[in-house]
């Protein structure tokens, strides 16, 4: 059997992420965004941005290189490698414009920017040059498809035609698009680390294409090479390996450059994890490839040239990473790593460009017809049959494409065994973690989903909740889809009642267990319901027209004063309200809008905060004054150095010596 | 040009704003996503009141600036400043690239991304009411007129005499003045609100120039590119053409030479 084995193995495994990247993208397609990847409001770009369309049109830069090449500089030489760069750049844009149908939000309008033009941004140029260029690459690749059906051949001569200015729009289109794609990172300042950061940007993101697209050329020879077993353009690549050692430093100056110019050598060694990607991205793009393409033993052996160009294309592909992910994740504060997903999507999108070179590469003419190093062409071979059931499996083509067929589905049911819930049902809102302990009432529960647990007393919540009427407090309190409401929704202190009644106190003043019966009925439970209510005997403890109302019936009415929540939207604002009508009724009725001091108080004094956010406004009766103006009057906590602005604590002691 | 002014002593924290916000847009209820921001901006609350230490409540939602840098981003203008200050979203042409989301310098625009078809949401500044000559809602509900509206340059002359008038109640400082080119929000307090922003120090530069400045040389680029190319390609076509002349005016001159032998 002479079958091409590392081919087929590789097609499988293509064909089986394919099947993977498929299925993913479908659920990502019918159930959003939210429901397949790891995206959130604060890191809105992630793998796709960052992966698929930078790291995509990084790669397609070969194209416009060697067409620039054999076209205008008349470098006839470098012929062979045209078709092949061509198609992997055309390849190349299919798959960013997959990528960004995946990544937007609304992938029906991605033909929006042929439509509503906005030439002030950057997006909208990289979105025209990616139309633009993917259609000149089309016409491009044309004349390959063409010359293989001769009945169509009429288009053959003005294809051959308008190649020339056809390479000139590519090459413009392309350099103003690899270099705008780095301009839309300068409109980031804020969201790009600093070492990246630069206004120099599409000039690094120019610079770091040319020499991408020539690394893509001798990686790409090097791989069909090897796959097709065909024999090399040997001295070309070597040529090839010249230039991109020369683009390389070129890249490498720039960046040095830019680094002195804006002050930011320092950076480099400052030790941080950035900076050690940064040392990285530098050390894998530039200067490990230049130093090795240094050595003519390295440049003149087949696995030198291969690691030198898998090292460059690593490295700009890391860089791009890094720009649109790494440099803007961690400077959020916030993580970001890809779901499986977003990861499967990608490589799916990868593998099936790379099946789709395949495809070309066997049925059309790509490469010039080099002497293959033996017959791969087992496709005529005869029919097989399997020895041990004697059954026929057709002939060879037809067999190799139903092995291929069963990766894919392997691949599909794979991605779908895997698929999370949220990709089979829609985006669902996370879950509290509860869990009970074994026959115990108080649960251990992450109240507040920040990975802390505590222990939270069910019962005791019930109890003072008011029993059958509580549930709806937590369970169901304006979030439907969680099984609990957040701690931090009620106990934040602002929102707790606070309990006003100490009961050991009492004990004491009433001499322990002789006074028990001052306030419980004797020989009765003790029970709220079997007890004074504090006001029989604090008779002032409410003062008459007093706004506080009882929290509960019975004993426990006074036990708690009003959470600040309640106040607020029962008391405050109603009293601000009322206020700004009273001063409204006054001022048409033509009386005078003066406080009951006398003095004369402005609309914004009538309804301000500081006048009615003070206790004794609702408590007691007291004269205002003008000045100075009542502050608001902390609760009695400790107060930690740090947690109150300057302002309040310098004026708290007078605050304290006013009130009586 | 209308614009907004909080008075940040002046809230209460009350949350009335974002009851009436949510009323007005129909936004409908808070669910518990993973993918929220913890300062409670969500797509379903286009402002929030962030409570601070010390019983200060500040207002937070888009800032409105002179100079956006969210219709800067905007592949196709989905994103517009109107005449009246007001920055709307128009989803009829949104691609959905998030471009604006990471453009914005105080991290304003939302996205909800458990909708297949999803869309920006933030606040407009009650574009559609303004239109109908009422005020903004927030500024509407607000019992203590913690936040007031109107011209951008009477609220500055107002912030600017409130400082004068408490010089130990406000910090000296009017925010939204010339923070990046300066915003349609503007704010007084007496504690730093510079969390308000990405970054802390935003500075004063509006952020569109930075591209502009860039892209605005791209024709010249895109001819310059092109002339070149046409030119080096003229220039190899001539060498041929004149190596193939010599080497005619070669032969020609050796079969001359052949036949006078």
């Amino acid at each position: 059997m002479t079958t091409n084995r590392p081919l087929t193995i590789t097609k499988n495994v293509l064909w089986m992420i394919t099947g993977c990247g498929l299925i993913a993208g479908i659920s990502r397609l019918i159930f959003g965004l939210g429901a397949t990847t790891a995206l959130t409001d604060i890191t809105p770009w992630g793998l796709w941005v960052g992966f698929d369309v930078l790291g995509g049109v990084a790669l397609a830069a070969g194209g416009f290189i060697v067409s620039g090449m054999v076209y205008i500089l008349h470098l006839q030489e470098f012929k062979p490698l045209l078709r092949s760069t061509v198609l992997t750049a055309f390849l190349g844009y299919l798959a960013v414009i997959a990528g960004l149908t995946i990544d937007l939000g609304r992938p029906w309008m991605i033909w929006s920017p042929t439509i509503n033009w906005q030439i002030r941004s950057a997006l909208f140029e990289v979105a025209w040059c990616v139309m633009l260029y993917t259609i000149v690459l089309a016409l491009e690749f044309a004349p390959v498809m063409v010359e293989k059906f001769p009945r169509i051949g009429y288009f053959l001569n003005p294809l051959k035609k308008i190649t020339i200015p056809l390479v000139i729009l590519g090459i413009m289109l392309s350099s103003m698009h690899q270099s705008t794609l780095g301009t839309i990172f300068v409109l980031l300042p804020f969201r790009v680390d600093p070492l990246w950061y630069t206004p120099w940007l599409p000039l690094l993101f120019f610079a770091s294409a040319l020499a991408l697209g020539l690394a893509m050329v001798i990686g790409e020879s090097i791989i069909s090479g090897w796959l097709f077993r065909r024999e090399l353009e040997y001295s070309l690549l070597q040529r090839v390996a010249r230039l991109l050692k020369y683009a390389l430093i070129f890249y490498l100056a720039l960046v040095l450059a830019n680094l002195t110019f804006y002050g930011k050598l320092a950076l480099l060694f400052s030790g941080s994890g950035i900076s050690m990607l940064y040392w990285i991205e530098i050390l894998i793009s530039a200067v490990g490839p230049i130093i090795l393409l240094s050595f003519s033993s390295v440049v003149s052996s087949l696995g030198g040239l291969g690691v030198s160009a898998a090292l460059v294309a690593a490295g700009f592909v890391l860089n791009r990473l890094n720009l649109a992910i790494f440099s803007m994740v961690p400077i959020t504060g916030y993580s970001y790593f890809p779901s499986g997903m977003e990861i499967a999507i990608s490589c799916g999108i990868l593998a099936g460009a790379i099946l789709i070179f395949f495809f070309f590469v066997e049925n059309f003419h790509v490469y010039e017809p080099l002497p293959l190093k033996e017959s791969a062409d087992d496709d005529l071979s005869p029919p097989v049959f399997d020895r041990s059931t004697e059954v026929w499996l057709g002939p060879r083509l037809i067999r190799r494409t139903a092995v291929h067929l069963l990766y894919f589905s392997l691949g599909a049911s794979l991605a779908f065994a895997f698929l999370p819930q949220s990709a089979l049902e829609g985006a669902l809102p996370q879950k509290t973690i509860v869990s009970r302990p074994r026959g115990l009432n108080p649960m251990i529960i992450d109240g507040n989903r920040n990975r802390q647990i505590v222990i939270f007393d069910h019962d005791k919540h019930i109890r003072e909740q008011g029993r059958e009427k509580s549930c709806l407090l937590c369970h169901h309190m304006l979030k439907p889809w969680d099984e609990g409401t957040s701690c931090s929704e009620c106990h934040q202190d602002m929102f707790l009642k606070t309990l006003i009644f100490n009961h050991s106190f009492h004990e004491k003043k009433h001499e322990g267990n002789k006074g028990c019966q001052k306030c419980h009925k004797e020989n009765e439970p003790k029970t709220p319901e079997n007890t004074k209510v504090c006001t029989e005997c604090h008779t002032t403890m409410v003062v008459k027209g007093s706004r506080i109302k009882p929290q509960s019936k019975g004993a426990d009415q006074f036990k708690f004063a009003v959470g600040y929540k309640d106040a607020m939207h029962g008391l405050c604002v109603n009293c601000h309200q009322e206020k700004a009508k009273e001063y409204q009724q006054r001022r048409e009725a033509g009386e005078p809008l003066i406080s009951r001091a006398g003095v004369f108080w402005s609309k914004e004094e009538w309804i301000s905060r500081e006048r009615l956010h003070f206790c004794p406004t609702c408590h007691r009766r007291v004269e205002y004054t003008k000045d100075p103006i009542p502050m608001i009057i902390q609760p009695q906590k400790e107060v930690k150095g740090d947690s109150i602005p300057l302002f309040l604590t310098s004026r708290l002691g007078e605050v304290k010596n006013e009130i009586p | 040009m209308k614009a907004m002014l909080t008075d940040v002593t002046r809230c209460l924290g009350c949350e009335l704003c974002v009851e009436k916000c949510k009323e007005i847009n129909k936004l409908g209820i808070d669910r518990p996503w993973k993918w929220l921001s913890p300062d409670g901006l969500s797509a379903s609350r286009w402002t929030t009141v962030i409570a601070l230490p010390g019983n200060r409540y500040v207002r937070k939602h888009c800032q409105h600036c002179l100079e956006p840098s969210c219709v800067a981003a905007c592949p196709v203008g989905a994103l517009r400043r109107t005449a009246a200050g007001a920055i709307i979203y128009d989803v009829s042409v949104c691609l959905g690239c998030r471009y604006c989301m990471n453009a914005c310098p105080f991290g304003i625009p939302r996205y909800n991304w458990e909708s297949p078809q999803p869309a920006i949401q933030k606040c407009h500044l009650c574009y559609p009411r303004l239109l109908e000559g009422k005020k903004p809602g927030c500024v509407e509900v607000c019992p203590t007129e913690a936040t007031i509206f109107g011209e951008r340059a009477e609220l500055m002359a107002e912030a600017q005499k409130r400082i004068k008038a408490a010089p130990d109640r406000y910090l000296p400082k009017i925010w939204g003045e010339h923070w990046v080119g300066g915003t349609s929000v503007l704010y007084i307090s007496d504690i730093d609100l510079d969390f308000l922003g990405w970054k802390k120090d935003l500075g004063d530069y509006p952020l569109p120039q930075l591209t502009w400045r860039i892209l605005k040389h791209m024709p010249l680029f895109l001819l310059t590119i092109g002339g070149m190319m046409a030119g080096l390609f003229w220039l190899g076509e001539r060498k041929i053409k004149v190596q193939k002349e010599n080497e005619q005016n070669l032969k020609a001159k050796v079969k001359l030479k052949n036949d006078h032998q």
